[in-house]
């Protein structure tokens, strides 16, 4: 039987995807600008963060003109739900099992995009 | 190969973490819901009290008129977190209320001769509708 920390997805475990999905998981399609204050992070930190996400199609990312400006539109795809919900599983089973602490590694990301 | 320490503590903190974002998620959008209530109890108030209660046109739209500009106001300030599509979509509905209640259902229920209240608290509650549709998430897909 495998630990349950060798579920965790290593793409996820950063804290900021960790937060951005944990935000996205219970909203509809949000502003960019709106996801920055809520997380408090800054525009570029977002960025990086949505493009590793948007690249394992984890979240989806939509731009509108608005005006003479450009809108962006942030929301989470059902493979993104399904993995934080699955992540989520993980470390409530850790939490459980009560164990102490462990260097096994998570799936990496490279792992992550593979279908 | 990225090696993750994580302790029970760690994945409780995290968890922790997700509840604390959620919470704050959900509430940072749920003016959004209300905007569209309130919206529909101003509608629906006004076409009640002219036709139920047969006040005075200007008496009872002159409210509706500055509640509805109020709460648009407001709702354009916090547009950031509205919803994809959320305000065009009000912005239509209260058209259609609008459209549908005065030059479709008002003079329909005239032209027929309904005397039952019921009858003209329906059509409201008709007209309405689409406002509260805006309710619904699949409304903006």
């Amino acid at each position: 039987m495998t630990h349950p920390r060798k579920d965790l997805d290593s793409l996820i475990h950063s804290p900021v995807r960790f937060s951005l999905l944990a935000a996205l998981r219970n909203l509809e399609d949000v502003d960019f600008r709106f996801l920055a204050d809520l997380l408090e992070v800054s525009d570029s930190t977002l960025s990086q963060t949505l493009t590793a996400l948007l690249e394992a199609g984890l979240v989806t990312v939509r731009k509108e003109p608005s005006g003479r400006r450009t809108r962006t539109w942030v929301g989470i795809t059902d493979a993104g739900r399904a993995a934080f919900t699955q992540h989520l599983a993980t470390l409530q089973a850790i939490v459980d099992s009560g164990d102490p602490a462990t260097t096994s590694p998570p799936r990496t990301e490279k792992e992550h995009l593979t279908p | 190969m990225t090696q993750h320490h994580i302790s029970a503590d760690e994945a409780r903190a995290l968890i922790a973490t997700n509840a604390k974002i959620s919470i704050e998620a959900r509430r940072a959008v749920r003016w959004f819901r209300w905007f569209v209530i309130v919206q529909a109890f101003f509608a629906l108030s006004f076409t009640i009290s002219l036709d139920v209660f047969h006040t005075p046109y200007w008496k009872a739209f002159a409210p509706m008129l500055l509640g509805t500009g109020s709460i648009w106001m407001t709702a354009f300030l916090h547009r950031r977190s509205a919803p994809r599509d959320g305000l065009r979509n009000m912005g239509i509905a209260v058209a259609t209320w609008f459209v549908l209640y005065t030059w479709m259902l008002d003079p329909a229920l005239q032209l027929v001769g309904a005397t039952s209240s019921w009858w003209w608290a329906l059509a409201g509650i008709i007209a309405v509708s689409p406002i509260l549709a805006c309710l619904s998430a699949s409304s903006r897909r």
